[in-house]
């Protein structure tokens, strides 16, 4: 039984049917690990506007960021972005 | 000082302090670059609306991972 409940935000849906498939199987090998220890995943963390803490893992060029809804036992996906701001336009 | 002492110093820290130092760092870029980040963030993690979300059972049907050499 998973301990958490993984969601991703429909507006990311986009960027991950655009992964190619090798990038998509190990996103789903970290998925697979958010579901059950979302903690262990997290490679850093930083604030929302609000100050609620989010998690983040960096795969190949991409940034995820992510939200551990304690209460809820979910984890949720709320954003995907370049791993390296430097080379955004 | 230089980026080779920031990162001789990063590399020493406990993890935790690793993680939050990459996410301040990553911040920096963000805040700079894209001052809707963080609201756009709050706005999703305040999402309850279910239609809004795809779980992760329903992302392996529609888009299977496939198998290695696909």
């Amino acid at each position: 039984m998973k301990h958490y409940r993984l969601l991703i935000a429909w507006q990311l849906w986009p960027q991950i049917q655009a992964l190619p498939p090798g990038l998509r199987r190990a996103l789903y090998r970290v998925f697979d690990q958010l579901e059950e220890m979302p903690d262990a995943v997290s490679e850093f963390q930083f604030s929302d506007q609000s100050g609620r803490l989010l998690d983040g893992f960096i795969l190949g060029q991409l940034a995820f960021h992510y939200w551990i809804d304690f209460s809820d036992r979910h984890v949720k996906v709320v954003a995907i972005g370049p791993a390296d701001r430097a080379r955004r336009d | 000082m230089s980026i080779e002492q920031i990162v001789t110093e990063a590399a020493a820290m406990p993890a935790l302090e690793r993680k939050q130092l990459i996410g301040r760092l990553l911040a920096i870029g963000r805040a700079q670059e894209d001052a809707d980040f963080r609201h756009t963030l709050a706005e999703r993690m305040d999402d309850g609306d279910p239609s809004h979300w795809i779980s992760y059972d329903e992302l392996k049907q529609r888009l299977p991972a496939g198998k290695v050499g696909e």
